[in-house]
């Protein structure tokens, strides 16, 4: 599966070119400051646009608060208070400026502040995508590296062959599937949640695996274990099967290198060369795609989380959309973005780490 | 000359294409003798770098290497056949006896280390030491290479480094462990020309002060002029010429060295004096290859029925000095 390096433009590319060994770390702030000025702009655009969305839903914010029950006095007296009569700018610079404090107000299902059913779900997700990735790169990695050194070979044909099946693999389907063997028919792993009722371990940063170990409890942490094993082997398919294909893609092309020729020639030995020169350097594209998986997981993991039952920001949404709990759609919509721009922040900011030069030239 | 130091016999490297394989280097044999400078020259696609690659043994298979031997006296005073060694062994030979220098110093070195971190690797893989004193080692080669702060360049990125800067740091590298032989393939045609002869000079003075031996490989008869003690000339796959620096400047009776001679690029001279000559036509695909002599339908002293059918063997036209043509005694520059 040919895929490109991810091209970098804007200030960074200029960066790229323009690093110099003793300008590196003044550039380097300069360049994040940039990225969190970018993030700001990209905040207030989803904002605008989450706006503007439920602006032209039919019916207004204050029928929809009332629902059926809301007689028209009612109905006025909220919408002054809310301060829909005022122009949509205004309303507009309102709802910034409370979201700037985390408050987008209540939700209308929970009652809950809306702010506060994001943050309960995010960390669900997060542990949810990091399990996943974590498998996806310890097995997709390796698997790459292994093709890479027999091209064509058995070893090789079976991961491309498997791996493009994993590309392309349904994740519902999949989930069913894994959910019916393991769960329902062999009844070795449970079939949904985060844990059995009465192992819930005391929320403290609401992953229940580090929750359980924090807690100190082996058999909170096994159970916890034990309920993330299905979501996270079922999210972790296609990441895995991209991961090792570039993988080998990578390695391939980084072994035809001079510079590796110049390591043979150095008298290294083969596993020297392939670790510390194919795929120390084959590791720049890697980690970008891991990197844009983390992203792509983090908002896609709905699926998962509605076959595993799992309280994950993904369902949150959706039930939220569904409900047209707005203020949970809108603080959800902000919230994802936020973590997006940010996950690729940090990915760009690892290519510094790997990649000296920054840039091929 | 002290003895030879490295002796080819009947190398001949094939690579499979898909019309068929190729033979990159037919039967070719030379030696190389202690402390001796040989230049190999050749238009681009004659086999220079997979004669060199194939010494190291660095052919990637599918590529096929032949030899009826490539001998080898090491350090230790041993001769070892190179190609009869098994990988472990021909480890050892790498970088320790035989070193070697690319032309791209731009992509030859890695752009992720630094490089000290690439000099101090290949000493630490050759000798026990430590990384303190092997990076007084690198330091003491940058610095034996006119690097200026030798000290700060190991810790630079090769990307910081302008290219003579690098092609020295990869000299300093490949000579780090002392080797007795030292290959250099084109290591300054990526260079501009005032940096090349700065190179040049450096590489013929550590010769002198290592005591070591050179295989330099050039498309330039100027540069070979410059360094040679004896040049071997091939031409797509095979020596064609061979014979002192001297013998071969002073009388070529090879149709094909007096092109190359003619092509050389002369310093002062005038721009406007128009692109140099170049040997008319172009290098033979080595899938058809011509009948009789492979240079035949580029070369002016061409003899249709005597040329075309019969592949010239090497001759001796003084003593030490082979070519391969037939019509070598009507031959002058
Ligand atoms: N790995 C390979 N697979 C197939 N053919 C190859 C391979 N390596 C070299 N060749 C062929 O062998 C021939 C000799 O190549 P070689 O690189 O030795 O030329 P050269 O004399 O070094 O030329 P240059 O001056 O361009 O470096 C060329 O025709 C080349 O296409
Ligand atoms: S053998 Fe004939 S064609 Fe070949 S170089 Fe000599 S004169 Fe030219
Ligand atoms: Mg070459």
């Amino acid at each position: 599966m040919p895929l490109e390096p991810r091209r970098v433009s804007g200030p960074f590319a200029r960066m790229r070119t323009s690093l110099s060994w003793r300008s590196d770390r003044s550039e380097l702030w300069r360049y994040i400051g940039w990225r969190l000025i970018q993030l700001a702009i990209v905040l207030i655009g989803v904002s605008i646009v989450v706006f503007f969305t439920m602006h032209v839903l039919p019916g207004d914010v204050a029928m929809l608060l009332l629902g059926d029950r809301g007689t028209a006095e009612q109905l006025a007296k909220l919408r002054l208070q809310l301060g829909l009569d005022q122009p949509v700018v205004v309303q507009y610079l309102r709802f910034v400026l409370a979201a700037a404090h985390g408050d987008f107000g209540t939700s209308l299902t929970s009652n809950r502040a809306a702010f506060d059913d994001v943050s309960t779900a995010f960390p669900v997700t997060l542990q949810l995508t990091l399990a996943a990735l974590t498998i996806a790169t310890v097995i997709g990695v390796p698997t790459g590296v292994f093709a890479s050194l027999r091209p064509g070979r058995t070893f090789d044909n079976l991961a491309m062959t498997f791996t493009l099946f994993g590309v392309s693999m349904p994740i519902f389907w999949l989930g069913l599937m894994l959910l019916l063997a393991f769960g329902a028919t062999l009844d070795w792993l449970p079939i949904g949640g985060l844990s059995e009722v009465g192992m819930e371990p005391p929320r403290i940063t609401g992953m229940s695996l580090i929750d359980a170990a924090l807690a100190g409890s082996p058999s909170m942490f096994w159970d916890a274990l034990r309920h993330l094993i299905l979501p996270a082997c079922t999210l972790a398919t296609v990441p895995l099967a991209f991961i090792a294909r570039i993988t080998r893609a990578e390695m391939l092309a980084t072994a035809t290198q001079d510079h590796v020729r110049t390591a043979r020639a150095k008298g290294l030995p083969r596993a020297r060369v392939i670790v510390g020169h194919v795929l120390r350097n084959a590791l720049i594209p890697i980690v970008t795609v891991i990197g844009l998986q983390l992203g792509l997981l983090l908002s896609g993991a709905v699926l998962t989380e509605t076959i595993f039952s799992l309280p994950g920001l993904g369902r949150l949404m959706v039930d939220s959309i569904l409900s047209r709990d707005y203020p949970v759609v809108q603080a959800g919509a902000l919230f994802i973005a936020f973590v997006f721009v940010l996950v690729n922040l940090l990915v760009d900011l690892s290519y510094t780490l790997l990649d000296p030069r920054i840039r091929r030239a | 000359m002290k003895g030879t130091l490295l002796e080819v016999e009947n190398l001949k490297v094939t690579f499979p294409t898909e019309e068929g394989p190729i033979t990159a280097v037919d039967d070719l044999s030379f030696t190389v003798g202690r402390g001796e400078t040989l230049v190999i020259v050749g238009e681009s696609g004659s086999g220079k770098s997979v004669t060199s690659l194939a010494v190291m043994g660095l052919i990637a298979p599918p590529g096929r290497v032949e030899a009826r031997a490539i001998r080898l006296v090491g350090k230790d005073g041993r001769t070892r056949d190179l190609s009869r060694l098994p990988e472990t062994e021909m480890r050892q030979i790498r970088g320790a006896e035989i070193a070697m220098i690319f032309q791209e110093p731009m992509t030859s070195l890695n752009p992720v280390y630094t490089i000290g971190e690439q000099i101090i690797e290949a000493i630490r893989f050759h000798e026990t030491m430590s990384r303190r004193a092997a990076r007084a080692r690198a330091e003491e080669m940058l610095r034996l290479l006119g690097i200026p702060e030798p000290r700060r360049r190991l810790d630079a990125y090769p990307h910081q480094l302008s290219g003579g800067m690098r092609q020295r740091a990869m000299i300093g590298m490949a000579l780090s462990c002392h080797p007795s032989l030292l290959i250099a393939d084109e290591p300054t045609t990526a260079l501009d020309v005032t940096v090349q002869a700065q190179i040049l000079e450096l590489i013929r003075g550590l010769q002198k002060d290592f005591g070591m031996a050179v295989i330099f490989i050039t498309h330039n008869l100027g540069v070979a002029a410059e360094i040679a003690d004896r040049i071997m000339v091939m031409y797509a796959g095979q020596v064609v010429e061979t014979g002192s620096a001297r013998a071969i400047f002073r009388g070529t009776r090879l149709p094909y060295t007096i092109g190359l001679m003619r092509s050389v690029p002369r310093l002062g001279l005038d721009r406007d004096s128009g692109p140099l000559p170049a040997i008319q036509g172009n290098v033979p695909d080595l899938r058809r290859l011509p009948k009789g002599c492979r240079f035949h339908p580029r070369c002016s002293w061409f003899e249709p029925g005597l040329c075309d059918a019969k592949l010239p063997p090497l001759e001796a036209c003084e003593e030490g000095h082979l070519v391969r043509c037939l019509r070598w005694r009507k031959v002058h520059a």
